[in-house]
């Protein structure tokens, strides 16, 4: 073994051991969290004041939270945040991908303007929007329906960003000529340029999803009732100025860590892929 | 075509009309009051709901509840709309007048006769002069202390009389020989340990005052020196004698703490007792009244929830109604018993005597009738509430302590401006 090897070989072990620590950091919380939703109440908090291995591993376990989350209002939460989050991924892979191929694909006047207006939505706070919003809402009847939860976010400027970065590397030569050959823009929008953007349209579902699942303001403010109720909502609940289920809490909060992994985890290399390739355009 | 259609949807319309008279003969259509209400277990909210549908069957109640994080954002949005929506809301009372202010409570003087009410929920409630939220309930906390680990250590009970109430000197003596870092065992705690709610008390008790008196200046106020020497105390506990655990600024950790035998002394709201009582069954515990210092007299923090009407709504004979029922006795001893604030009603102070036999509830009714002190009234007190508590967290980690409320009070002194148009 070469010296240059020695030293390859110490690189890679620093490296790893930096990333191992770097995980361990952002994973014990959720560790914590996880394994103090199989704690007895009163063992949840007992060995948190200092860190020891008892912090880490419980002496006794218990199912009786994740029993107390999922009678309640958790399982109806789960199914319409699942609900509300797929369909607001799928419309939005639609109307965000025909925006960004028609920033990406014609010419019209002020399209620059536009599109920075398109790029200015996902760089304003939420917050400074949401009164007109719910006057909107309002004004259309939708307050404490589905569709105040889904229409509001399908429109996002960001993904419109990735799509249309995506189709305006297209070469615009296999545009002219789909054209020449007779095809209406829809029919190249659908048969051409979506069937090539499986990266982009993971990773925008997965965009989507994953903030649709996150959401708590807005539902809360349009469409606060029990039958409307969504993940976070259901996970909120546990909790009141004066008294706390930690219990039931951390169960819920896990349940909602755990299913959002999933389609993070199935779709994670696409949605790499494709916000570095967006980056570098 | 189109004139056919026209012809046809005429047609239709008119025998709908003809229809129209027999509806009187079905039933009436109910009145639907919009409720925003705290996130307390359905437990505590459906009984007061129901009780108002029993007495008022002819009114549709749509309740809703928002957990209490996001519930002052919520009701920023749903009134910022200003729409009739919601008809009913829950309103922190020192909110009360930042909500009359901006015309989102209505006038409720000529409604509430005043004199059935506590005086500080009445001066919780008011405004310029005028009731604009209805008293629902109290609060004021207390000294509570484990009495095993007092034993241990030595230590005389602190008297649950108030006028023999430790001085927080005496206190912190105690809280030094309760505190033992080997064993994670800290002296003592506040429940709020950031929170103006908690801690204003402890500059009152040194004659400090919160707010101006017409509510729109800090500068001159809470950088004085009776809160400087306040603040400086209480920074004490964290830096100086180490017997506050520091950083617990969730409301429920330090009462999980008292739980397990981890702190020695909580200053927490009386309904805590319940929760001690039914989550730790296995700890003993007794109850005192707030400290006040040596040099300083006793004062308490109050004010708690009330309930307000949207001036837009378009049931205002309903909302009245729901507000009465609301203000009645009985309904009054319900939510005492599914919550036990202490009562804003004197009547249930008065009849329901044999409740408040305990220490506790002897220590609250004297409180709430000599030493409380509502929080400020201003219509900026959201603005001031969230920058004076960032200061007093800044406090705890070891800020300098007067240039941290200098430069709150002139922070707080810029948002207040606003309200002066």
């Amino acid at each position: 073994m070469t010296i240059s090897d020695l030293r390859r070989l110490f690189v890679a072990f620093v490296r790893y051991l930096a990333l191992v620590l770097v995980a361990t950091v952002l994973l014990l919380p959720i560790y914590w969290l996880v394994v103090a939703s199989f704690r007895p109440a009163a063992d949840i908090f007992a060995t948190s004041s200092s860190v020891s291995l008892a912090t880490l591993v419980p002496e006794r376990l218990t199912l009786d939270h994740w029993r107390e989350a999922w009678s309640g209002e958790l399982p109806r939460a789960v199914a319409n945040s699942l609900f509300v989050a797929l369909t607001t991924a799928g419309l939005g892979v639609l109307i965000n991908s025909l925006a960004g191929f028609a920033f990406a694909v014609f010419e019209f006047p002020l399209k620059r303007v536009i599109f920075a207006f398109v790029l200015a939505t996902f760089m304003m706070p939420f917050e400074s929007i949401v009164i007109p919003l719910y006057m909107l809402v309002r004004g259309l009847a939708l307050t404490d329906t589905y569709a105040a939860l889904i229409l509001p976010e399908v429109a996002s400027g960001l993904v419109i960003f990735l799509f249309r970065q995506f189709f305006a590397a297209v070469p615009k030569e296999l545009y002219e000529a789909a054209r020449i050959d007779g095809a209406s823009w829809l029919q190249i929008w659908w048969r051409l340029t979506l069937p090539l953007s499986g990266p982009t349209i993971a990773t925008a579902s997965l965009m989507l999803f994953v903030h649709q699942w996150d959401a708590f303001f807005w539902p809360l403010v349009a469409a606060p009732s029990q039958e409307r109720i969504v993940v976070q909502v259901a996970i909120a609940r546990n909790v009141t100025l004066e008294v706390a289920n930690w219990g039931a809490l951390f169960a819920s909060a896990s349940t909602a860590i755990l299913l959002a992994l999933i389609p993070f985890l199935l779709l994670q290399r696409f949605y790499l892929r494709t916000i570095t390739a967006a980056s570098e355009r | 075509m189109t004139r056919l259609s026209r012809r046809a949807a005429l047609a239709g319309a008119a025998a709908a009309s003809a229809l129209l008279p027999a509806r009187p003969l079905m039933a009436q259509p109910k009145t639907t009051l919009k409720v925003i209400w705290m996130g307390w277990p359905e437990g505590q909210v459906k009984p007061l709901m129901d009780s108002f549908r029993r007495a008022q069957p002819e009114v549709e109640l749509q309740v809703e509840t928002i957990p209490f994080v996001q519930i002052f954002q919520t009701l920023e949005v749903r009134l910022g709309a200003r729409t009739p929506d919601p008809d009913i809301f829950i309103c922190d009372s020192p909110l009360t007048a930042s909500y009359a202010a901006r015309g989102h409570l209505m006038d409720l003087t000529p409604y509430l006769d005043a004199g059935r009410f506590t005086k500080s929920a009445i001066e919780a409630a008011s405004w310029q002069g005028k009731i604009y939220s209805a008293p629902f309930g109290s609060s004021c906390p207390v000294l509570f202390y484990n009495k095993k680990l007092l034993r241990e250590a030595g230590i005389a009970f602190p008297p649950a009389d108030v006028a023999k109430r430790w001085t927080w000197e005496e206190l912190v003596e105690a809280a030094k020989k309760l505190t033992d870092p080997a064993k994670n065992q800290w002296g003592f705690s506040f429940e709020q340990q950031e929170r103006p709610y908690m801690l204003l008390p402890l500059a009152q008790s040194l004659g400090g005052v919160a707010l101006s008196p017409d509510g729109f200046k800090a500068s001159g106020y809470i950088d004085s020196p009776p809160f400087i020497e306040a603040y400086s105390f209480m920074q004490k506990l964290y830096t100086e004698w180490k017997v506050s655990p520091p950083g617990l600024f969730d409301p429920n950790l330090p009462v999980e703490q008292f739980g397990n035998g981890k702190i020695a002394l909580l200053v927490a709201g009386t309904f805590n007792e319940a929760t001690i009582k039914n989550k730790y069954p296995d700890i003993e515990f007794g109850v005192a009244p707030y400290p006040r210092f040596a040099k300083g007299k006793a004062v308490t923090p109050t004010g708690a929830w009330h309930i307000g009407v949207n001036p837009r709504t378009r049931h205002p004979k309903e909302a009245l109604a729901f507000i009465e029922h609301f203000m009645s006795h009985e309904l009054q001893v319900l939510w005492f018993e599914l919550r036990p604030y202490p009562p804003v009603l004197k009547s249930v102070w008065e009849k329901e005597a044999k409740r408040f036999e305990t220490d506790m509830w002897k220590i609250v009714r004297f409180e709430l009738e000599h030493t409380a002190v509502p929080r400020p009234a201003t219509p900026g007190f959201r603005e001031y509430e969230d920058i004076l508590r960032t200061a007093l967290r800044d406090i705890t980690t070891g800020a300098d302590v007067a240039k941290t409320l200098s430069a709150a009070a002139q922070r707080i002194d810029r948002e207040l401006e606003k309200y002066k148009a």
